[in-house]
């Protein structure tokens, strides 16, 4: 090592306690330290230092880790993972295989040529009836509506401006929810983290 | 940095605690408690606001683990979360900068103390002085040399992980900390001599 090389010196010391030297630049730094009592001390003193620092961490409480598991709340990701939805379906499997099965045997009595189109046909029908009933259904609600909202209006002015007052408090109310609604600053700090790391 | 489950990376655990293994984000609560309360000690100076805002910390991690990227550090994703968390909660306190030639008026300011078995009352004494005496040099430090001293020596983060977090290259991560230990060790060196 050149006399020139101080600062470098100097600079390893600092690194030294955290580990980030080499084996080679160790010895070196104790090569330096046996001829200089100067450099030797100023070695002991970031020793020292490194250690006032360590030793002055605190305990985490004991409870903490199982304080931190109590209080987590349910994650958006646990809903969108497959424990939560492959149950069901199972079920809804399970059912249209029992569905698919029982109309293929009711189907094969009347049509034992060809059971398996018998059963997809059947499986088929009772979806496009489903599909009818509740087209049928949302059409109805709608049609209701329309009826009684029309009749308590009725041409009434009074009602049209109260019917009015209410829309338009409702949309402010849903305004005021949806300004009010706490920034997601997890979910933004997860991205950050993704775009800079 | 410490582990609790060395023969599980944190990816793995993550990966684990995502498939529902609720147990496994526990294992990484463990492995960052002590570090994380202590860096955020040492930014909020005060031991129950420092494990309150641990816990929102590792809340709020978990709430955003699906979007943890296993090519990245853990680690410096947790102190990103940490830092800003800190920084919003000094801001609301409006804690203000201990200067070095002023006491604080801070509840837990002035009383640290470095563990102790021995029933010693001058070591105590001596102890507590010294825990003060440190965080006074800290406090005193410039914000970018204390920001850096406290992720490395508290929160126990590698240079590299220091570098990622902060945004900052690696050969300024080093500078910086050789200079605010340079300061600290100026501050300190009645305590450092023999």
């Amino acid at each position: 090592m050149k006399e020139n090389d101080t600062k470098t010196l100097t600079e390893w010391l600092y690194l030294e306690s955290d580990g980030e030297l080499t084996e080679a630049q160790v010895s070196e730094l104790d090569r330096e330290a046996s001829g200089s009592p100067e450099f030797a001390a100023t070695r002991n003193e970031m020793a020292r230092l490194h250690e006032m620092l360590e030793s002055s961490r605190i305990d985490v409480l004991p409870d903490f880790q199982s304080r931190v598991m109590a209080s987590l709340p349910p994650a958006g990701w646990s809903g969108r993972h497959p424990r939560t939805w492959w149950a069901a379906a199972a079920v809804l499997a399970l059912l249209g295989g029992a569905a698919a099965l029982l109309s293929g045997l009711s189907a094969a009595q009347l049509q034992p040529a060809s059971p398996f189109v018998a059963a997809i046909a059947a499986v088929g029908d009772m979806l496009a009836s489903s599909l009818e009933a509740g087209a049928g259904l949302i059409g109805a609600s709608w049609q209701g509506i329309r009826l009684a909202v029309g009749e308590w209006l009725g041409g009434s002015i009074p009602n049209v401006i109260a019917f009015g007052v209410v829309v338009v408090g409702v949309n402010l109310l849903l305004v005021r929810r949806l300004r009010r609604r706490p920034r997601p600053e997890a979910a933004s700090s997860g991205s950050k983290s993704r775009s800079v790391e | 940095m410490a582990a609790e489950s060395p023969t599980r990376t944190d990816a793995e655990l993550v990966a684990e605690a995502l498939k529902g293994r609720q147990e496994c984000f526990g294992d990484l609560v463990k492995r960052y408690q002590g570090p994380l309360v202590n860096y955020l000690y040492r930014m909020v100076r005060h031991t129950e606001e420092a494990h309150d805002l641990a816990q929102e910390v590792f809340i709020k991690i978990y709430q955003a683990l699906d979007r943890y990227d296993p090519q990245y550090k853990f680690s410096t994703w947790l102190f990103r979360i940490a830092q800003n968390a800190a920084i919003d909660r000094i801001r609301k306190r409006r804690i203000k900068v201990v200067s070095m030639d002023r006491p604080s008026d801070d509840g837990d300011d002035g009383v640290w103390e470095f563990p102790s078995g021995d029933p010693n009352p001058y070591r105590d004494s001596r102890n507590r002085e010294r825990g003060g005496a440190i965080q006074q040099a800290i406090d005193g430090l410039p914000w970018e040399y204390r920001e850096l001293i406290v992720m490395r020596h508290y929160g126990e983060l590698s240079y590299e992980e220091i570098a990622v977090a902060k945004e900052m290259p690696l050969g300024t991560v080093k500078n910086k900390l050789f200079r605010g230990r340079q300061m600290l060790k100026e501050v300190l060196a009645e305590y450092l001599t023999d």
